[in-house]
């Protein structure tokens, strides 16, 4: 009793070691946690969700196996991702957008078109902004039973809402094509082929992430991903998130000139890229950080601005050549 | 009424007019490893280091060609060894490609040492087959991690290397080839794909950073290659002619290369499987120019716009509609893709509604082969399967790196079911390519699979009964119909078989013949069309067993039965 009590009252162990990113420790102390009699089911639903995240299906339904109903959509997830998709959808339920986009890619998977077109209906019907995941989907079943027009609306619906999406340009080129639009289809498909490799970048970027999130070149290269797509907020947020991640000026510097030339070329605020700039030159002084805040100041016509930048980039790397033509110029525009 | 009267006076096939019932669909197909007793004891060596470079993971292709021109099927496997790292001298006796030679009933010797120049030790990727030089003998193009190989065949098992001679040069990676004549000119040009340009002296770190977890690295993390074409100068030298006849796919990363009419046109096209970028499809105009028709096509991804790892490529008509499809095969958390021929429509991926997709989700799929493994008339599918990353069970738990293959039985309208094979599904292996041949002559295919740094294996699967034919020696790239008629019924019709030309699977080829179930009736004629031409050839008697060898060029073409 007391055992459990303390279970609640002291934050475990495996639940801080999971947030400071020791995922696989954090999965162990919890298995040990289990052990204890008494052990909450909400622990071992958590280690479940732990165990999901982590690529580990197998073991999160040995873990989930004691549980009662209450375990059921995870055991459907668990299911779902080993490709056990007879057994993942009975357990699915219908509450979230994506259990239903689970359910409906299961049931397709096996065949139940029928089925899956059933599910697909009832998700759409949802009220609510929609999801461009869904709309594709009925786009593909539209475009399959032969209503081109529609799928062309449905893949329009999912474009406007996610203007990245390759189902959605994909399924409107072909469904364009199908209904002997062949300019307009063929146009599409080229906007899909063009996004095609970013949107590869940008999930090869997200595999890395999803094996060491906390690992900041990760991060920023996925803030890469998110910025060739043309998603900036996104990506911002991501550079900023690898900053305070960064260990040393060799993961730093790097990290904070990406988010710079997001600043200056892309939100055309090379002031704010300067501020960054300095500001992380303060922290981490590296002539690198500096000679490009000169550049920034130069290009602005702020030849002051940048004869100082240089001059301090030039104190952290004398007689570097490239700083010194950099100062030169920078000089005699003043 | 002569050919009935022939069909008449057959009676000696020994079977009913009526076609044996279809296998219950639960039915398994009871393939038998027979390795051992083949005397085949080729053990692919992928030179694994410690680096885990990603070439490591690839290799390796073979084919089933008969090289001494016996009439039985031989077996050539692609080896690789100690990776060609710059400024790292490869061991001397480093393992070589092998030649196996049958003598008819599937029983192999080793006949690598007399076999010339084909005892290659570089690090091999895969191999076309087909006679680059017109001289009448099979020729090999063997591609490599480092320059490839043109050897030239003489019919008896002996080969000669004529690279320096050939205008053929680089040294990229390379993995897919297939001879093709692109220009209808009456030779074999060919076309490489190219994998991913590789500094094997500073390799990657993938994977974490822990002891035992460092990991293969994805393709992603490489840049790509223009695939190469060589067009004929006739007499099995090449030039280069990869821009000049429409071909770009500069960060491609290509594997698997098909040369077939697609599109039913009369000439032959390209179909380029590419992992993890856009797949091509290269549409052919008949003068060795081609046009990338991929987008028109619907074959560069997915249903769900995805690219895919593409490997291994099967070409046949599933659903009995006399249009070839495509399956390709895939990498994990991807289905394998079957994209069905629509015609003017082009094609469209319906793995799901084919049943494919659930079990080739969670597999790496590699080699795939589409043969009529159960005589009952339709194309069924057989896969290899293996991951590349040999940890793999560290970073998911639900996957493994040797992997059960997969067979499928087709139901005559493209809709699969999987089925337990016997030996061939039930043990996990590294899979690479998987190839068909008769390899003991029973008019059953056998299929051969390679392992990734593992034994070959070869399965032969339990005979149903049903009278076959076996075609062989039909040029390449004509379509085959079958004339037949049957007795009891008093009726003649046509069956569509495909298109003649070696399968490529993975790195490698089948045998270049037809199994022709024949479950009535006889067969009494071959129509055999190209590019709008057609040349019907007589069987004489009508035969519903046997094989068809089908001699001559193209014009003057004839055909010859012989008994099993």
């Amino acid at each position: 009793m007391l055992a459990l009590l303390l279970l609640f009252l002291v934050p475990p162990d495996a639940r801080a070691s999971w947030s400071k990113g020791a995922r696989e420790e954090a999965i162990a102390e919890r298995v040990k946690e289990l052990a204890a009699p008494g052990a909450p089911a909400e622990l071992r639903l958590e280690l479940a969700r732990w165990e999901l995240e982590v690529h580990k299906p197998a073991a999160a339904l040995e873990h989930l196996a004691p549980l009662a109903k209450e375990a059921d959509v995870l055991r459907g997830e668990a299911h779902y991702a080993l490709a056990q998709y007879a057994e993942a959808v009975p357990l699915l339920d219908e509450a979230t957008t994506e259990h239903l986009l689970m359910k409906i890619d299961a049931l397709e998977a096996l065949g139940q078109l029928f089925e899956s077109d059933a599910v697909l209906l009832r998700a759409i019907a949802l009220p609510g902004p929609g999801d461009a995941r869904l709309w594709s989907a009925e786009g593909r079943r539209l475009a399959r039973n032969g209503n081109t027009s529609k799928a062309v609306e449905a893949f329009r619906k999912a474009l406007a809402l996610d203007d990245c999406s390759a189902e959605a340009w994909f399924g409107l080129g072909r469904a364009l094509l199908a209904a002997d639009r062949q300019e307009e289809g063929l146009a599409a498909l080229e906007k899909h082929r063009k996004l095609t490799p970013l949107l590869d970048q940008w999930d090869f970027a997200r595999r890395a992430v999803d094996l060491a999130p906390l690992h900041a070149p990760n991060l920023a290269a996925l803030g890469d991903a998110e910025r060739a797509l043309g998603r900036l907020a996104r990506a911002g947020e991501l550079y900023a998130r690898a900053v305070e991640l960064a260990q040393g000026a060799e993961q730093l510097v790097p990290i904070v000139l990406r988010q710079a030339r997001l600043f200056a070329e892309d939100k055309h605020d090379p002031a704010g890229a300067i501020t960054l700039l300095v500001k992380a030159a303060e922290g981490t002084p590296d002539a690198r950080l500096l000679v490009r805040a000169g550049d920034l100041a130069f290009e602005s016509k702020d030849a002051p601005r940048a004869v100082e930048l240089f001059e301090r980039a030039q104190k952290l790397r004398p007689k570097d050549a490239e700083i010194e033509k950099r100062l030169a110029k920078a000089r005699e525009a003043k | 009424m002569r050919r009935l009267l022939l069909c008449v006076a057959l009676v000696s096939c020994g079977h009913s007019s009526a076609p044996p019932p279809k296998p219950a669909p639960s039915t398994g197909i009871g393939f038998i490893d027979i390795t051992a007793a083949s005397g085949v004891d080729f053990v692919h060596d992928a030179g694994k280091t410690e680096e885990k470079q990603l070439p490591e993971t690839m290799g390796a292709g073979a084919a089933i060609v008969d090289v001494d021109e016996d009439g039985d099927l031989d077996l050539y496997f692609i080896q690789s060894g100690p990776l060609p790292i710059p400024g790292k001298p490869r061991p001397a006796n480093r393992p070589t490609n092998r030649l196996f030679l049958n003598d008819g009933k599937a029983h192999f010797r080793d006949a690598t040492k007399e076999s010339g120049d084909a005892a290659q030790s570089n690090y091999g990727m895969g191999i076309a087959c087909g006679d680059a030089n017109g001289d009448g003998h099979v020729d090999f193009y063997l591609t490599n991690l480092g320059p490839d190989v043109l050897l030239f065949g003489d019919g008896k098992a002996h080969f000669r290397d004529v690279t320096a001679q050939s205008g053929i040069t680089g040294d990229e990676w390379t993995t897919g080839a297939a001879f093709l004549d692109a220009d209808d000119d009456g030779d074999l040009d060919l076309f490489v794909t190219t994998y991913v340009a590789i500094d094997l002296a500073h390799p990657l770190w993938c994977g974490e950073r822990k002891p035992g977890w460092r990991s293969y690295c994805h393709p992603d993390a490489y840049p790509g290659l223009e695939d190469h074409f060589w067009k004929n100068n006739g007499d099995g030298t090449f030039v280069e002619a990869t821009k000049e006849a429409g071909f770009s796919d500069p960060n491609g990363k290509g594997l698997g290369v098909a040369a077939s009419d697609l599109d039913g046109d009369g000439f032959v096209d390209l179909y380029v499987a590419n992992d993890s970028t856009e797949n091509r499809f290269y549409r052919g105009k008949g003068d060795g120019t081609f046009v990338d028709a991929t987008l028109l096509s619907g074959t560069g991804v997915d249903r769900f716009g995805r690219t895919e790892a593409s490997m291994g490529i099967a070409v046949g008509d599933v659903n009995g509609d006399g249009k070839p499809d495509l399956f390709v095969t895939g990498f994990d958390d991807e289905s394998d893709t079957l994209y069905m021929n629509l015609g003017a429509r082009g094609f469209e991926d319906r793995t799901a509604a084919a049943g494919l997709e659930a079990a080739t989700m969670l597999p790496v799929g590699f080699g795939c082969v589409l043969e009529d493994f159960d005589l009952d008339g339709d194309l069924d599918l057989a896969i290899t399967n293996g991951h590349i990353i040999d940890n793999i069970q560290l970073y998911n738990d639900g996957k493994t790196y040797a992997q059960r293959a997969l067979l499928f039985r087709n139901d005559g309208k493209g809709r699969f079911e999987p089925i337990d094979g016997g030996d061939l599904t039930r043990t996990p292996f590294v899979g690479r390519g998987l190839y068909t041949g008769d390899l003991d002559g029973d008019g059953l295919p056998e299929l051969v699979l390679t392992q990734c740094n593992g034994p070959a294996r070869i399965f032969r699967a339990p005979y149903p009964g049903t009278p076959s034919l076996t075609l062989r020696g039909v040029p390449r790239g004509m379509r085959v119909r079958t004339q037949r008629c049957d007795v009891r019924k008093e009726n003649l019709w046509t069956h569509l078989e495909g298109e003649s030309g070696p399968q490529p699977s993975y790195l490698g080829q089948s045998a270049d013949e037809f199994h022709l179930a024949v479950p009535e009736g006889f067969v009494y004629e071959l129509r055999l069309a190209r590019a709008g031409k057609i040349e019907t050839l007589r069987v004489d008697p009508p035969v519903c067993d046997g094989v068809l060898v089908v001699s001559g060029k193209p014009g003057a073409l004839r055909v010859e039965h012989r008994a099993r």
